[in-house]
């Protein structure tokens, strides 16, 4: 055994016998490693706040659709809903677009009914808005900080409406650690998105909240006996239901499908690696081929060099994969991802104004250190075997 | 000789601080995994919040509705607003779309009484 570790401690040596060989190496490595790892870990954190989204969110949701285009639902259609078997809770929502401000920034204003509102108020700094007064708005991070607003800021009217325009106040903004998609939102009571859309009496969508299993069930029955329209049968529109399982079943079809695709082109970049360590550890590097000439002339066999060039990769590969980790950690926790969430987040800014959901776990670690290791192992130990299996003379020529 | 042994020496310490700086990394990987996994426990109380408070919102690339509300949340829209396919590469008109690797075909429509195969006699 002890022969074994000393073989195995020349291997030690053997990364500091050539060190910019072994700075190569290191670099080939972290350069390929650290934007995939950062990547990776950036996709899991969108997925996994998609999947929050889909879960946390009502059972199922009830749209109107005319021409194939979604339509408004007036709020006389949810009077039949709760007496269907199965509905729990019903709660109609306004989710539409406003432009903000002299840069005429979008934003997103979501509208819900205040008593819907009170039950969660643990992401907002600042307090819920209310009926009653001026608009009360809570906004994105995103928006707070284009706008130059704060909590207790007026905003002066944005929208047009043959009642009159009223000023909004900003009561409260959204904390930066909550999902991506509050960056823009504009929170609002029900009563104050229909007045600022001038659209009384309608919402975008129903909200249902179901006994448990009973969601395709309720489905099916609002799809058959539903009808989206006024009471006086006017602007009649086809219901369109979504349901939870719907959203999950995209997760697979769209961003793990997204991120394989981001593998693969990695698998790419892999390739290109273990070349420029082909050509960094021995084929192309005279003097390393001569230095194994010279172990087998002082009697090495051909598993002693290899288990040396092992345990130089191992230790190669580990702290490139250490350092890759590290790298994707800074620039995910530090710089926000700055630069690599555009990839994912179409649209978006180079730098978010909101924290980047990331997902830096153990299984993706380990998944680094094993390529870094496939990857330096593939460079160093085929030149290391080609060199130990010719004879010395040739080896050392 | 003795060069030779101090040579020797001086190639272990140089390689025993090697040992070390790896088991460091190795140590700074596993407190940066350990102190992530806090974290995220933590940041998913605000996720849980934001997603009861509004009803469940955003699935998407997009972080607005600029043109593609399916971008932002697929319960919205049923339909990318700014895919012109049957324009040859149609689908790359819309910067949500074409621009992130991260998005997803329209959710699976229920037709509005789908399982009758005809309308029923007058």
């Amino acid at each position: 055994m002890r022969p074994l570790l000393e073989v195995a401690r020349t291997g030690l040596d053997s990364v500091l016998l050539h060190p910019l060989r072994s700075f190569v190496c290191c670099a080939a490595v972290v350069v390929v490693l650290t934007p995939y790892l950062a990547g990776l870990a950036l996709s899991k954190g969108i997925e996994a706040q998609a999947e929050e989204s889909a879960q946390l969110g009502a059972d199922l949701y009830i749209s109107g659709s005319r021409f194939g285009r979604p339509a408004p639902i007036p709020l006389g259609a949810i009077a039949d809903i709760p007496r269907i078997d199965g509905v729990e809770a019903v709660v109609p929502r306004i989710v539409g677009e406003v432009i903000l401000g002299k840069d005429h920034v979008r934003g997103v204003l979501v509208g819900l009914p205040p008593a819907h509102l009170t039950s969660w108020p643990g992401s907002i700094d600042g307090r819920l808005p209310r009926d009653g007064g001026p608009h009360e708005l809570v906004i994105g991070t995103a928006l707070a900080r284009r706008l130059g607003l704060k909590i207790g800021d007026a905003l002066l009217p944005f929208y047009h409406n043959n009642r009159g325009v009223r000023i909004s106040r900003v009561v409260g903004t959204f904390k930066p650690d909550a999902p991506l998609w509050q960056a823009n939102l504009c929170l609002a009571t029900f009563d104050t998105a229909a007045y600022i859309f001038d659209q009384p009496g309608l919402a975008t969508d129903l909200l249902v909240w179901c006994e448990a299993g009973q969601s395709q069930q309720v489905a099916a029955r609002l799809l058959q006996g539903m009808a989206l329209a006024a009471p006086s049968g006017a602007d009649r529109a086809q219901p369109r239901v979504t349901l939870r399982e719907d959203l999950l079943a995209l997760l697979p079809l769209g961003p793990l499908h997204r991120q394989g695709v981001f593998t693969l082109h990695f698998v790419l970049a892999f390739v290109m690696a273990v070349l420029v360590l082909l050509v960094a550890s021995g084929l192309g590097l005279d003097e390393r081929r001569r230095e194994i000439g010279v172990l087998k002339a002082t009697g090495w066999q051909t598993d002693e060099v290899l288990l040396r060039g092992a345990v130089e990769s191992l230790c190669l590969s580990l702290g490139g994969a250490c350092v890759s980790l590290l790298g994707a950690w800074a620039w995910l926790r530090l710089c926000n991802g700055c630069g690599l969430a555009g990839f994912f987040l179409g649209g978006a800014d180079l730098v978010i104004e909101n924290r980047m959901p990331f997902r830096l776990t153990p299984v993706p670690a380990l998944l680094s250190f094993v390529l870094s290791f496939v990857v330096v192992a593939m460079g160093t130990l085929y030149s290391a075997w080609r060199a130990a299996t010719v004879s010395p003379r040739d080896a050392m020529r | 000789m003795i060069a030779r042994a101090r040579q020797g020496r001086v190639m272990h310490r140089r390689s025993n601080r090697l040992l070390l700086t790896l088991v460091a990394l190795v140590a700074a990987c596993a407190a940066v995994l350990v102190d992530e996994e806090r974290e995220q426990s933590h940041a998913g109380r605000w996720s849980m919040d934001f997603q009861y408070l509004v009803g469940g919102l955003g699935f998407g690339p997009a972080l607005d509705l600029g043109g593609c509300a399916l971008g932002f949340d697929p319960r919205l829209d049923n339909a990318c607003g700014q895919d012109y396919g049957p324009v040859p590469g149609g689908q790359c008109f819309c910067p949500r779309h074409a621009g992130s690797v991260f998005f997803y075909p329209p959710p699976r429509p229920h037709g509005a009484r789908e399982e009758r195969i005809d309308a029923p006699p007058p």
